[in-house]
């Protein structure tokens, strides 16, 4: 007895030892030695095995380092090269990034899984594995970096590989969407550098703990803080500067635009958060959050308004990213005010949005491969042709809009029960109208679904595997479990703070 | 009133353009000079440690070990603008080695091409004492590159494995060393002070030839583009 409890200690110890040495530069290093492998080697067969085998690992080391951080209560930390850091860059996991990691992983693996027998055509897939592992390479950059420039340059990363994973998709409307996206992102990134460069001129550090140490509210901070806000507003789409997230997402491969929409855009938001209540705090005022705010529940409104009257089944679903995004900045004022409720109701958020996102576009790729369009005036009866992508869309659907007992009722709810603790009832009419237009446009394409076809345009559905959704399957059962139980995932969050 | 707005729209697009610049550059002025800049102490702390990074340039301590982690996520920044640009060189088919009649391109890239090259293997060996370094190394061999693609001779065919595993050199150096050092040191990017001068010379010497293909792919690309 005694000594297997010596052999659990000591296995304890072990996986401690890991998680605190070696499990962060594995993020970067794992996802990076699989994309060069992939790029080198050229070959379909290898680059999907070993991207299967990887993704589970990183969802395995992603889960302990979770359990880990939220156990203990206490963030993850890496100096690097062991330069403390004025000099040095710092790595650390808080929870926020914890979740978000393990959100990425995760969705990462299910996309992963359906990419394996997603594309028809080699040379387009040959491009794709190495991308779409410097994409994961970046991403885990962003939610591990712990300093304003080396964020600057996990953003450099993260926005060239997705421009360039939007590209393999050859067609025209794809190469124009992502040119204009590569040209909002590096202006995206140019207004971040020039923020981070005010910055270091005033405090001469780049660590986020030291510059947060050191701000004060003065005019050049508000210049600092400016910049970032609109350099990172256009990335995740924010309502007024949106207007090149709908063809980007829509005209990207149904793998690249459900990470697109479930990752990429939060990886900005998260920057964004971070910058706003952790390294420049003092210099955020109530007006600032107000006007972000307002900026959301126009978002909520305009996205869902635009989402209700595409022709595409892809655009609505990058529309309603807009209005999703919409949503995430709401919970700026109630940070002012009650900064932990908020807190956790933006992390429930995202991942509820995130792995319903992701899976819708899974879905609808599939939609669209059987039927060689996404016309939805001609989605008629599919149901009874797909029904696993049916499904998929259909529990989604139900967390987009908030239905209980989905992962994005627990969200919204949250959202709500905040605004009226906040005593800013007045972001509770936005949730309220966000939800039926919300329900108004998803049940627009349901409803298509599931009527029978008229005997003219009778259905020409091309005989389809629906065996890769197993992984969006898996991400709607995802959103229907944090839904039954938002009390545990709550108090995790909650608790560690 | 509208059809006056829609005549002159571009104007006064330029003019509301104009507006907001200079608004702007005004504000960012009066920002930057508003606050003192600061006491630079991070220069004295980087000199003072220089005796352990294994190199002498305070310019390539910075940037291969204070903060090689930026470099190490740099150079996979240029991977993937390569990935990205292959595949427009791929549908372009590739002439073979021929040299054809002497022209003054040739000429000059024959005199030039060799010197370039000594200059280039000096400029990465200083790197550690003086400014120079991979980065301008692969800028002079990317400059031979571009000389002897404009003098009509080709040398690179990029869909070969070679060249793909060349543009990937500099990352895959980079983490061979990365996981050496784990093994010595159990820590990520720690270089002991008796290997870190080798240690920086062997990414350094990789990321060189690596660069230098990559800058010269997108060179290529656009060039075939026109072509």
């Amino acid at each position: 007895m005694k000594r297997v409890a010596m052999i659990l200690k000591v296995e304890v110890n072990l996986i401690n030892n890991f998680i605190t040495i070696f499990s962060i530069p594995t993020l970067m290093i794992l996802p990076m030695v699989i994309a060069i492998i992939c790029f080198v080697a050229g070959n379909t067969r290898l680059s999907r095995l070993i991207s299967v085998i990887s993704s589970i690992t990183l969802v395995v080391i992603c889960a302990l380092q979770a359990g880990y951080v939220l156990q203990q209560a206490a963030p993850i930390e890496l100096i690097i090269g062991g330069w403390q850091p004025p000099l040095g860059i710092r790595l650390s996991i808080n929870e926020f990034s914890a979740i978000m990691l393990l959100m990425t992983s995760t969705i990462g693996l299910a996309i992963t899984f359906y990419s394996t027998q997603y594309f028809d055509d080699d040379e387009k897939e040959i491009r794709f594995w190495p991308l779409w592992w410097f994409l994961i390479t970046a991403l885990n950059g962003v939610f591990i970096s712990s300093d304003i420039f080396n964020t600057y340059i996990m953003l450099e990363l993260l926005g060239l590989s997705a421009v360039s994973l939007i590209a393999i998709q050859g067609t025209q409307q794809a190469l124009q969407a992502s040119f204009q996206y590569l040209l909002v992102g590096l202006f995206g990134s140019l207004m971040y550098l020039l923020g981070v460069a005010i910055i270091y001129r005033t405090y001469g550090v780049l660590d986020n703990q030291l510059v947060a140490n050191l701000v004060e509210s003065n005019t050049s901070m508000q210049l600092a803080l400016a910049l970032i806000t609109l350099g990172m507003m256009m990335k995740c789409a924010l309502f007024p500067l949106h207007f090149w997230l709908p063809s980007a997402h829509s005209n990207a491969s149904a793998p690249v635009s459900a990470m697109l929409s479930a990752l990429v855009v939060k990886a900005a938001f998260f920057i964004l958060f971070t910058f706003w209540f952790k390294i420049l705090a003092p210099v955020v005022t109530f007006t600032a959050v107000t006007i972000m705010g307002i900026f959301g529940a126009m978002a909520v409104i305009y996205g869902s308004y635009r989402a209700f009257t595409s022709p595409r089944l892809k655009q609505l679903i990058a529309y309603s990213t807009v209005a999703q995004i919409g949503y995430l900045f709401l919970a700026f004022p109630l940070m002012f005010t009650t900064p932990d409720l908020a807190r956790t109701a933006v992390i429930y958020f995202i991942v509820a949005h995130g792995c319903a996102k992701a899976a819708m576009f899974l879905a609808a790729g599939v939609i669209q491969k059987a039927m060689g369009h996404d016309q939805l005036s001609q989605l008629q009866g599919i149901a009874s042709q797909l029904p696993i992508s049916i499904f998929v869309f259909a529990v989604t659907s139900a967390s987009l809009i908030g239905l209980p007992p989905s992962g994005g009722f627990i969200a919204k709810w949250l959202l709500l029960n905040n605004a009226v603790e906040a005593q800013q009832w007045w972001w509770v009419l936005t949730l309220f109208i966000g939800g039926l237009l919300a329900s108004a446009y998803l049940f627009r394409v349901l409803n298509l679904a599931f009527t029978t076809p008229t005997q003219e345009n009778s259905l020409t559905v091309l005989a389809i595997s629906e065996s890769k959704l197993l992984g969006a399957v898996g991400l709607s059962i995802i959103t229907i479990i944090i839904g039954l139980n938002a009390m545990w995932l709550t108090n995790l969050i909650t608790g560690s703070y | 009133m509208i059809k006056f707005l829609a005549n002159n729209s571009h104007v006064i697009e330029k003019a509301l353009i104009i507006i907001l610049v200079t608004l702007f550059s005004a504000f960012f002025i009066f920002a930057i000079f508003n606050q003192a800049p600061h006491s630079n102490e991070l220069q004295v702390l980087t000199l003072t440690q220089l005796d352990k990074t294994g190199v002498t340039n305070i310019v390539t301590a910075v940037l291969l070990n204070y903060r090689a982690y930026d470099t190490f996520i740099e150079f996979a920044v240029f991977l993937v603008v390569a990935i990205a640009v292959l595949p427009y060189i791929i549908d372009t088919p590739v002439l073979t080695f021929t040299l054809q009649e002497e022209s003054q391109v040739l000429l000059i890239a024959k005199i030039f091409i060799p010197l370039t090259i000594i200059m280039a293997g000096y400029l990465l060996w200083i790197g550690s004492t003086k400014p120079g370094g991979a980065f301008q190394a692969s800028a002079l061999l990317a400059g031979c590159l571009v000389l002897l693609s404009l003098a009509n001779v080709q040398v690179i065919n990029f869909t070969q494995l070679r060249y793909r595993l060349l543009m990937s050199s500099g990352l895959i150096a980079f983490i061979a060393v990365i996981l050496l050092l784990y093994l010595q040191s159990h820590s990520f990017l720690t270089f002991p002070v008796e290997l870190a001068g080798a240690s920086i010379l062997v990414i350094e010497f990789f990321a060189t030839f690596a660069i230098a293909l990559i800058l010269f792919l997108c060179f290529e690309s656009i060039n075939k583009g026109h072509a």
